[in-house]
């Protein structure tokens, strides 16, 4: 049953992960992607969906289609876990595509900030130095002190024009919640703690209810462990 | 309302593709992502060091020979200057983007999924294994994904740099700190 096989890195670079809006998050320069390190792919100059999109499942039907003819599962079990499916969209669903798309854009607009800050910074720095080689011939130095208080203009006007979504909390924070209504989703699908199989449905719904809803308005609930050494 | 054998079947193979293996190659990807982009802006930083030390001692030799290459050692002595700047500029947005701190996240992340994958239950169990073998695979593989989680907060921070420039700034034109 254990289908673990030793890690590969091959063909690591083209998997894409289950994850909303996975090919409208493109770069604007997606076109030059091939000649550009791969560092360079990463800067934050990406249109990123500012919409959720309503349509996404972490489990969606090709996959479940996928697994029930490849292992020959069964019509009941497929459909419970769809019933599970359909019960967390609205209880859960709805948070995690809103969190998760909030994530993205709140990192994307942090990321942009700082590299405009960056710019900046060094354009200071060079300036700087230019003046101080320069101090001997007085038109360049004056030239060069216009520059430097051009520059000081400018990173007056990014602090000034920075949006709330350019902020670090607010990136972590949103990632955070997500990543944990991820676990949720698939802590409630497996019936680990506080799901426990002993609960009348009912409880499970609600109590799954009310731990979604506490994740989303930052209460952090308890993730119980069942494995030994694990306080929470 | 207990699962079925049949269930806890499917939800294992659930589990197990569109979790453990979408993480497993999640990681693998982000591993090689990273590490190449340390690696690149490593080498150009080292690139701009070398030409930086290259473009000072060429300048000076050539100013030696005084007023005979007057565009030439201008053009050195901006390399020296530039190279530099550049050099600290690459040096802040490694940290921006700590990619050798994620990649050996991402490498523990994945070696502790093995140990997860390992726990994965076996056809032969009877059924009340099973459901204990199923618990213990599917908490530690969402135990992986929380421990990544918290462990890549800890690792994004705003560079010193870029923290103390901005606060200059707002200390010299009156801006109030904010934002963080």
């Amino acid at each position: 049953m254990a289908t673990s096989s030793p890690p590969k890195a091959d063909g690591a670079d083209d998997y894409e992960p289950v994850q909303q809006h996975a090919e409208e998050s493109s770069s604007r320069f997606a076109f030059l992607k091939k000649y550009q390190p791969v560092w360079v792919t990463q800067m934050p100059f990406k249109n990123i969906p500012k919409e959720p999109d309503q349509s996404f499942q972490l489990i969606n039907d090709k996959m479940l289609e996928t697994i029930k003819e490849e292992y020959d599962l069964d019509d009941e079990s497929i459909n419970n876990i769809k019933a599970d499916r359909a019960f967390m969209e609205n209880e859960l669903m709805r948070y995690f595509r809103e969190l998760d798309v909030d994530a993205k854009v709140k990192q994307n607009e942090y990321r942009k900030y700082q590299i405009r800050i960056l710019m900046l910074a060094s354009a200071a720095t060079l300036v700087g130095s230019l003046q101080a080689i320069s101090v001997n011939a007085a038109p360049y130095l004056r030239f060069f002190g216009m520059v430097e208080a051009l520059i000081a203009l400018f990173t007056v006007f990014v602090i000034q024009t920075r949006g709330t979504d350019a902020t670090l909390p607010g990136w972590l924070s949103a990632r955070k919640k997500a990543e944990q209504l991820r676990r949720e989703y698939f802590r409630y699908m497996m019936r680990l703690p506080p799901y426990d199989q002993d609960l009348k449905v009912y409880d499970l719904k609600l109590r799954l209810s009310s731990r979604a809803a506490e994740i989303y308005n930052d209460k952090d609930p308890e993730e119980p462990s069942i494995l030994e050494g694990d306080s929470q | 309302m207990k699962f079925s054998r049949k269930e806890m079947l499917a939800r294992y193979h659930l589990l197990n593709e569109y979790v453990l293996e979408d993480q497993r190659k999640y990681y693998n990807r982000a591993i090689v992502k990273n590490d190449k982009s340390a690696k690149g802006v490593n080498l150009l930083r080292a690139v701009l060091t070398l030409a930086a030390g290259i473009a000072s001692l060429l300048a000076a030799f050539l100013a030696d020979g005084v007023d005979q290459y007057p565009a030439l050692i201008g053009i050195l002595v901006v390399i020296s200057v530039l190279a530099p700047t550049l050099g600290s500029a690459l040096s802040t947005l490694a940290d921006l983007y700590q990619w050798e701190r994620l990649t050996s996240i991402y490498e523990t992340a994945r070696r502790s999924l093995a140990i997860a994958d390992a726990l994965s239950p076996l056809e032969e169990m009877p059924d009340e294994i099973y459901l204990a073998s199923l618990d213990a695979f599917a908490e530690s593989t969402l135990r992986v994904m929380k421990d990544e989680s918290a462990q890549w907060g800890q690792v994004i921070k705003t560079p010193e740099r870029l923290r103390e420039y901005v606060q200059n700034v707002q200390k010299e034109n009156n801006i109030p700190d904010d934002q963080s």
